[in-house]
């Protein structure tokens, strides 16, 4: 359970604290519109949603610079989003037009922007963890203190390259982040029928780097101990995990309803503690929102994504000469 | 074991035939009855049937090959037959020049047959390519490569022992092809040959023969005496004959004059009912055939043939009808003609006369006749004395047939007459013999009727 | 141009050494690479010159340091991991197939991934099974990898050079018994030796003997035989597999009719076979005999030394191929 809460906003100041619901809604809304675009049959391929885990993604994006990195798991359009990923490329890449960020190459899954720091979302369960721990390497040789931040989710856990990896930070004290989004589910399967011991924030510590757990849907929670978690590792002290205990309302993916393995009253439950909604309230409790704000910022939301869906669909598709490109550089 | 597929004698005096074109492709299937190629002989080409069903299993013999008859052409596999190691040959492929009715695609079939082995000579590629462009039949190639493979350097090898036995260029264009380069006017100087060692082929000239801008030799040399036109294969055959008939028999000639109204008479009774009743238009000549068919058997002399060893003679009664075509006289022969009735000798006439200027006869339609018949009347020629066909000891020339001045019971008379000419063999007949020979003839004609008793 | 002898290694050695100095992005990682120097002295003394942020020695992790090296070279270093064993090489597939060669692809551009990843093959000491295996072919098999086999001193200095320059992922493939026992000129000018470009080894007009990496010393010792039975064999050595150079190939079959390709990985579905298949295609009307294939037996590599050798072409091997291709040919 979580074990840093926070009952009351810290100091922010108020843009920050928009800006975080705006991400957080600009999430949501964008999930809910590709789960749209997926069933009208817009896009080919697979759809893996994040809402749900909106204030992991939030919480830890926040707390980066715009030079520090981020890798990201299948599930990852939160985290580019949390990282300051534009929908309008998204929506296109997720259609498979040449105006999206990988130029209709890469999919819904493999979403990057090198510009923003976003490394790539990926298709390999952990395959991400290398790349962060690379990116991290050449934080370190660059002396910026910039930090290399590597999501995962609870089925990443046992993958033999967090081990080899985290090792490595270690030992070489590299500026590296583990997210653990842990959603309790690895694809259909509870985690804690998965993970031996006490999990992951245990393994962290044993492998001699903090481990801190925290109330995932609680994105001032997660602001927090991410924000506690990058300064040190700024400073040069080495790599630190973080797992934020969540849940993803939707399947594995679109057409997957997940219900299958998780019961009406379980996630009945977890709504109540719906992160947007939590935020929501501590924002209006503090009247730094009001509802009229929420109403604006939901309309302005849902047109910006209506007019991104009407938009890609326009977008042409790669020309097929495309096809050979990008293979060497 | 495979079958060999052999020259075919296609004549009494057919000693070597010479490969004009394969109808099919190795690999092809062909039913017994099939035409399978076609051949020259000195009389004509003709079409070759499979006498069984198989796959054509190798091409041994090519275009323009002059094969004896008995030879080994080809080999012929039936279901589950395989070639022998020793079985040589195949063309290698000249699609570019084949027609495209004969080039099909065979690996449908050899997909479908499940006993299908490889047929073709074993030659690497290397040597394949080598050979076609060298033109060396790689069928004439030993091959000392493992497994008897012929390898590059066996085909560089027969390339160089074959250009030292180089043939004149004469010899380089198929007499067919000559004969069809003369028909349409193409320059033969012009044309590239595409068969074995590049053998100017008929293709190559009816290919040639469409190509537009190709300036005819024929054409311009209309007027220009200097142009030899070479002759065919069957111009001088019959040249030859000619020569040799007429220095060697010594001809003399009968002539009568005969009262064809009964005659005209009688097929104007005829030709009416038997157009309606048996779709043949009845001519003169089939009556005259008709008439000479009845009357032979009984002065059997006539049909007798001179030879050194001595008389030959004949009873059955295969008269030779002359017939005009653009390559010469031809003279189809009409078998057993005493035994047929007057419709089946005008439908063969008809038959006879189309194929012969189509030159589709077959051999023995033009062998072991014992008689000819020429008529000039439709050209109206009044009366002239034809040359013996050689071996014959007869020939009848025919006239038009013409109102002329007749004395009948001391008065004269408009008449349908008709002059006749016997060229005969004195060494077989004397005068006194064609007479009575000619005579009972001309009682026939002028008394159709005697013809039934 | 002055040369002088150096051993494969040292060639090797040189050539990290002086692109190291050239460019500050390039760093090595591995098994005891650093402080020990590496254990086929290929990286000598380049821990006490570059120091240990350059030369790293890293856990025995081949895939935590080849994905970490995968993620430095996306941010803009340029780092070589050595697989001290290329039987090892299965432990990092991930990183190198699904990361490494796709990363820039899928992104449509927007990063490069200059990693040069070295790893050793051939067998021929006794080392078993899993520490004698030549992977080569697995990784021509992934588009945007490259593929290197150096067999000379010579050719491994000018093509190590080039593949540290490269922007690309780059997989070199070094001979282990070439290391020490291989010798041969290397000028002392800079040299670069670009990929996609075969070397004739020896002209020859009657039949073309290909070799990869260590087999070109074999086939070359082969045909100075063959020459002395008035068989006049040309040896190419194809240097780089992607990109590979299939003009040359193609044209010396079609000069001499005939090919034997060497090669130490397994014959079933091995390079040779791609090689074969290139020259089959493009020589098809010249080819006087089957290609032939001489690739290590399809069995597991065996321990001891009488069954290893038997799985190894060798000289006899090269020369008894060379002779049923040019069997009733003209000598």
């Amino acid at each position: 359970m979580a074990q840093n809460k926070s009952e009351s906003i810290p100091d922010l100041g108020r843009d920050i604290l928009l800006e975080m619901y705006r991400r957080m809604l600009t999430i949501r809304v964008f999930e809910e519109t590709v789960f749209e675009v997926y069933r009208k049959g817009w896009m080919p391929g697979l759809a893996h949603l994040s809402d749900g885990q909106e204030a992991t993604a939030v919480g830890v994006g926040m707390a980066l610079r715009p030079d520090d990195t981020i890798t990201s798991t299948h599930r990852g359009h939160g985290h580019i989003i949390a990282k300051g990923g534009q929908v309008e490329p998204m929506m296109a890449e997720v259609m498979g037009k040449v105006t999206g960020y990988c130029r209709g190459k890469g999919g819904e899954m493999h979403i990057a922007d090198v510009s923003l720091g976003i490394l790539g979302a990926n298709g390999i369960v952990g395959g991400g963890l290398g790349i962060a721990a690379g990116s991290a390497f050449t934080a370190k040789r660059e002396g910026k203190g910039r930090v290399s931040v590597a999501f995962f989710g609870d089925g990443a856990i046992n993958q033999g390259i967090w081990y080899e990896t985290a090792n490595i930070a270690v030992l070489w004290k590299l500026p590296l982040i583990y997210v653990c989004e842990n959603n309790q589910y690895t694809q259909f399967t509870h985690w804690k029928k998965l993970v031996s011991g006490e999990g992951l924030a245990a393994r962290a510590r044993a492998m001699g780097m903090k481990g801190v757990e925290v109330d995932g849907n609680d994105v001032l929670a997660v602001y927090q101990a991410a924000c506690e978690l990058v300064e040190s590792s700024r400073k040069g002290e080495g790599p630190a995990t973080l797992v934020c205990h969540t849940i993803r309302y939707g399947g594995h993916h679109v057409g997957e309803p997940g219900t299958g393995y998780r019961s009406k009253e379980e996630m009945d439950e977890w709504k109540k503690r719906d992160p947007i909604l939590l935020f929501e309230k501590k924002l209006f409790d503090q009247e730094v929102l009001t509802p009229q704000d929420v109403e604006t910022m939901h309309d302005e939301v849902d047109k910006r994504l209506q007019s991104s869906v009407e938009v890609a669909r326009q977008d042409p598709f790669p020309d097929v000469k495309e096809v050979t490109e990008h293979v060497y550089a | 074991m495979a079958s060999e597929i052999l020259m075919p004698r296609m004549g009494l005096t057919m000693e070597t035939g010479r490969i004009v074109s394969w109808l099919k492709q190795e690999g092809q299937t062909v039913k017994a009855g099939e035409p399978l190629l076609e051949i020259e002989t000195d009389k004509a080409t003709v079409e070759i049937e499979s006498l069984e069903s198989g796959m054509l299993g190798k091409i041994v013999a090519g275009f323009g090959e002059e094969i004896p008859v008995g030879g080994v052409i080809g080999y012929l596999l039936k279901d589950g037959e395989t070639l022998a190691k020793d079985m040589r040959g195949a063309i290698p492929a000249t699609t570019g020049n084949l027609p495209v009715s004969n080039v099909s695609d065979t690996s449908a079939e050899t997909q479908a047959n499940p006993a299908f082995v490889t047929t073709k000579v074993k030659a690497s590629p290397a040597a394949r390519h080598l050979a076609q462009q060298l033109g060396v039949s790689l069928a004439q190639v030993n091959g000392s490569g493992p497994n008897g493979r012929i390898v590059a350097w066996n085909v560089t090898e027969a390339a160089q022992s074959a250009a030292k036995t180089h043939q004149p260029d004469s010899g380089r264009i198929s007499p067919l092809a000559r004969r069809v380069a003369a028909d349409l006017g193409v320059d033969l100087t012009l044309v590239k040959g595409s068969g074995l060692r590049g053998v100017v082929t008929r293709r190559d000239v009816e290919l040639a023969g469409q190509t537009p801008g190709r300036v005819s030799a024929v054409e311009t040399a209309a007027g220009d005496s200097t142009k030899i036109e070479p002759f065919t294969r069957i111009q001088r055959v019959m040249a030859e004959r000619m020569m040799q008939s007429f220095s060697t028999a010594p001809h003399f000639y009968l002539h009568v004059e005969v009262d064809a109204r009964q005659m005209v008479a009688l097929r104007g009774q005829l030709l009416p009912r038997l157009e309606k009743r048996d779709s043949v238009h009845l001519t003169f000549t089939d009556l005259l055939i008709y008439f000479c068919a009845r009357t032979l058997p009984k002065h059997s002399l006539v049909m007798a043939q001179w030879t050194t060893e001595g008389l030959k003679r004949f009873s059955r009664v295969h008269i030779g009808i002359a017939v005009e075509t653009e390559n010469g006289l031809i003279v189809p022969v009409l078998r057993d003609a005493d035994k047929l009735g007057l419709v089946e000798i005008a439908r063969q006439r008809v038959d006879l006369a189309e194929r012969a200027r189509q030159s589709k006869l077959l051999p023995n339609e033009f062998e072991e006749g014992v008689f000819t018949i020429t008529n000039l009347g439709m050209y109206h020629i009044d009366s002239f004395d034809a040359i013996l066909n050689p071996p014959q000891a007869a020939i009848l020339a025919v006239g038009q047939i013409k109102e002329r001045a007749l004395v009948e019971n001391g008065q004269l008379v408009p008449a349908a007459m008709v002059n006749l000419s016997l060229s005969v063999d004195h060494r077989v007949l004397d005068g006194a013999r064609g007479a009575r020979f000619l005579n009972e003839l001309v009682e026939m004609i002028e008394t159709p009727g005697l013809s039934m008793a | 141009m002055s040369t002088r002898e150096l051993t494969f290694a040292q060639a090797i050695r040189e050539a990290l050494d002086e692109e190291m100095a050239r460019d500050e992005r390039i760093f090595i990682l591995g098994e005891d690479v650093g402080a020990w120097g590496g254990v086929f002295r290929t990286t000598e003394s380049l821990f006490q010159k570059y120091g240990g942020e350059r030369v790293i020695d890293t856990p025995l992790s081949e895939e935590g340091f080849v994905g970490l090296a995968v993620g430095a070279a996306m941010t803009g270093m340029h780092p070589v991991p050595e697989i001290m064993f290329g039987d090892f090489i299965t432990l990092a597939m991930d990183q190198i197939v699904n990361q490494a060669a796709k990363m820039r692809y899928m992104t449509g551009g927007q990063v490069q991934v200059p990693i040069t990843i070295r790893a050793t093959m051939g067998g021929g000491r006794s080392s078993g099974a899993q520490h004698s295996q030549s992977w080569h072919a697995w990784f021509a098999h992934v588009p945007g990898l490259k593929v290197v086999l150096p067999s000379t001193p010579y050719d491994a200095k000018g093509l190590l050079k080039t593949a540290l320059r490269e922007p690309n992922p780059v997989l070199f493939f070094e001979d282990k018994v070439m290391y020490h026992k291989i010798k041969g000129p290397v000028p002392e000018e800079e040299y670069l030796i670009p990929f996609g470009k075969a070397d004739i080894k020896r002209e020859g007009t009657d039949v073309t003997l290909v070799a990869l990496s260590r087999m070109i010393h074999p086939t070359l010792a082969a045909a100075e035989r063959l020459a002395a039975e008035g068989i006049n064999a040309e040896v190419i050595d194809p240097r780089t597999l992607t990109p590979l150079d299939e003009e040359t190939l193609i044209k010396s079959v079609a000069k001499t009719g005939g090919a034997v390709i060497v090669d130490e990985g397994y014959t079933h579905f091995g390079a040779t076979a791609e090689l074969a298949s290139v020259i089959a295609y493009g020589a098809f009307d010249y080819l006087d005999a089957p290609i032939e294939r001489l690739g290590a037996m399809d069995v597991p590599i065996p321990f001891s030394p009488v069954l290893e050798f038997a799985t190894i072409p060798d000289e006899d091997k090269i020369i008894a191929a060379a002779h049923r291709i040019v069997e009733g040919r003209r000598r």
